[in-house]
């Protein structure tokens, strides 16, 4: 591939950020974080209270990258097999056997939208936990393969009844995890509440241009960004000393208000992670127009790739939210990049 | 014979005596027509009281042949009588100009007395006329006077009549009166501490802002300012500036965090410009090898750069002028 077709490509992820900030309001910043994780190829889980528009975000991109997409619900009830394949008696009242949302596409499944995934029950997170990673599944004794898997699952914090916390090794396996904050801005909250365009969700979605994105070419091009997009000595050092200072704060001087830094981490970001953290790096600096990566290509996806990749103490958990953004805040104010 | 001596002695003292105090009203009246006068005389008639001065000022025209004898003018130091009585009123100054004209003389004559007397009661006190003499070159043991009207006003007291005598007063429940020095010696003590703070305040902010060597961007200006250019020395001085900034702000400081910078240290912002140029530098120097820099071009720039770091430290202003560009 080319730089001239990387430049096309360029021009087109812009297109496409701007289609989505077309009809999701007060939102850039998550929707350059979701195009960033499209075309760093990692999967993406959407967090924040009900009603901000978690899901109508994902469905605008899934509208907008094209290619297979399925969508199933988190229930309580939910099995891992209700996602491969399901039963029922057709009009010759005899059982009949269909594939389920993951496999109802084939190859071609471009999009699998998780909703409310932290209502499924964690046998359902191990099956996904294979898919999200391997993008392989064994049923009916075969193989399927889904080469242009993107999973987008949201999940509310804010209801904890028959939920299921996402254990550590599920959540390593996103790519990011996006806050959806409501915009406080009188003027877009004015417009979220009177402009009637906004209140029928499916409506505002059928806006968006369908299939901008050949999603059989995004994994050849994420490979050519990676390639292509170069990094210095100094950039790797300052990505090591954040990686160590993720592990081991206390030694950066990393200091938080009524928190023990030192009792704080129980196991800091994975290589997986880091990697993550760079490939999306490279993205941001592609995003950018840029041909090497800066600090602030860092900074702009450093939270979201790294903070719900860490395991705190058992004692903080509970304020997981609020810790992780003090936290990652802290690492980059404290490690220094020279 | 020591007798008839002393009796010469006394006759000589008394006929000088005499001639001292000789009698101006003796002598006959001018004719009014060859005299015109015209005096200033103060507003105030009541309210003099010892120590006033009085100020008159005449304006005599003497029309010829006749001539003022200047010796006939009131002499410094007189003191005013009234029937051989002294007034208390005598004279400070006299200042006397004379303009001659082929028909006239005149003169402007301006007398400054000095009140010396004083009364428990306001009681009429006057400068009394005084007689100016004249003569006639062509008769000249033939002198002439002219009177000079008086000027009366009051005198009045300084205090009350009635006023208490504290000598006829020495209650025993009132104390003595004292001079109270304590309030004057704490006015002094509070001064002094006064002007120990603000020397110490100032001593404080000159060492802060100014000139205390120890500061970061001091070191770094010192440490660099003689370098010569080459890429490890480039990266020297940029390293030492962003720990300066680090250190400055107690964070890392980013190009998008600059707010932060001029938020602690408001002279940052007048170079805020070239802030901007040192985080393109340091990005094209670290993380963008493609980039070619001017090692020579670039480390004078950076020297400069330190130098305005140093003064904005020390909160001072860097002339806008003195803020260049470079180019890479």
């Amino acid at each position: 591939m080319s730089d001239q077709n990387l430049t096309d490509w360029r021009k087109l992820a812009l297109k496409l950020e701007a289609e989505i900030n077309k009809v999701i309001l007060g939102q850039e910043l998550p929707i350059r974080l979701v195009t960033n994780a499209i075309f760093s190829r990692g999967h993406v889980l959407l967090e924040g209270d009900v009603g901000v528009g978690k899901t109508t975000l994902l469905k605008a991109f899934a509208r907008a990258i094209g290619g297979g997409y399925e969508r199933i619900e988190g229930t309580i009830d939910l099995m891992p097999n209700d996602l491969i394949y399901h039963t029922y008696l057709g009009e010759d009242g005899k059982p009949h056997v269909d594939e389920g949302p993951i496999l109802k596409s084939g190859e071609d499944l471009s999009i699998f939208f998780f909703n409310e995934i932290n209502r499924a029950r964690p046998q359902v997170h191990s099956l996904l936990l294979r898919i999200m990673a391997e993008k392989t599944l064994s049923a009916f004794n075969q193989e399927f393969t889904f080469p242009h898997l993107t999973v987008f699952a949201d999940r509310n914090q804010v209801e904890k009844e028959e939920t299921f916390d996402i254990p550590s090794a599920a959540r390593d396996r996103f790519m990011m995890e996006i806050p959806i904050i409501i915009p406080q801005v009188d003027k877009l909250m004015n417009q979220l509440i009177f402009d009637t365009k906004f209140h029928d969700a499916d409506k505002l979605i059928s806006e968006v241009t369908p299939k901008m994105l050949k999603f059989d070419q995004l994994n050849k091009l994420s490979s050519e960004i990676q390639n292509t997009i170069k990094s210095t000595s100094a950039l790797e050092k300052y990505s090591l000393n954040l990686w160590k200072a993720t592990k081991n704060p206390e030694k950066y001087n990393i200091k938080i208000s009524g928190i023990d830094t030192e009792r704080l981490i129980v196991s800091g970001a994975s290589p997986r992670g880091i990697s993550m953290m760079m490939k999306c790096a490279r993205v941001s600096a592609w995003l950018n127009n840029r041909t090497s990566i800066l600090p602030e290509d860092i900074h702009a996806i450093f939270h979201e790739t790294i903070a719900h990749r860490l395991v705190f103490n058992p004692v903080y958990e509970l304020k997981r939210t609020e810790i992780s953004r003090e936290l990652s805040n802290e690492i980059l104010n404290k490690v220094s990049v020279t | 014979m020591r007798k008839i001596h002393l009796l010469f002695c006394l006759l000589i003292f008394s006929s000088v005596t005499l001639f001292a105090y000789e009698d101006p009203r003796k002598f006959p009246d001018i004719d009014p027509k060859y005299i015109e006068i015209d005096i200033l005389d103060p507003n105030q008639k009541v309210g003099y009281t010892v120590g006033d001065y009085i100020v008159r000022e005449i304006n005599l025209t003497v029309k010829k042949p006749f001539k003022l004898i200047e010796e006939s003018l009131p002499i410094v130091g007189y003191e005013k009588r009234y029937r051989g009585q002294l007034l208390g009123i005598s004279l400070k100054e006299i200042d006397v100009s004379k303009e001659s004209r082929d028909e006239f003389s005149s003169y402007l004559i301006k007398l400054k007395y000095q009140i010396f007397t004083n009364n428990v009661v306001a009681k009429p006190a006057s400068i009394t006329a005084d007689y100016y003499r004249f003569i006639n070159p062509n008769e000249p043991k033939k002198i002439q006077k002219f009177r000079v009207p008086e000027f009366t006003f009051a005198i009045s007291p300084i205090a009350i009549f009635g006023d208490v005598k504290i000598e006829n007063d020495m209650s025993p429940y009132r104390g003595p009166f004292f001079l109270d020095k304590i309030q004057g010696e704490n006015k002094i003590k509070y001064s002094l501490v006064a002007l120990l703070l603000i020397s110490l305040i100032f001593v404080y902010i000159y060492g802060r802002y100014t000139w205390l060597p120890t500061r970061t961007f001091s070191m770094i200006y010192r440490k660099f300012k003689k370098q010569k250019p080459s890429a490890a020395n480039t990266k020297k001085i940029i390293t030492a500036l962003h720990a300066g900034f680090d250190n400055l702000i107690d964070q890392s400081l980013f190009e998008d965090n600059i707010p932060l910078l001029i938020k602690k240290n408001n002279s940052f912002k007048h170079i805020e410009k070239e802030l901007h140029t040192f985080f393109k530098i340091s990005r094209a120097l670290f993380f963008q090898k493609h980039i070619k820099l001017d090692q020579d071009e670039l480390n004078k720039w950076l020297i400069n750069f330190a130098l305005h770091c140093r003064m904005c430290e020390r909160r001072l202003i860097v002339n806008p002028k003195e803020i260049k560009g470079i180019s890479f």
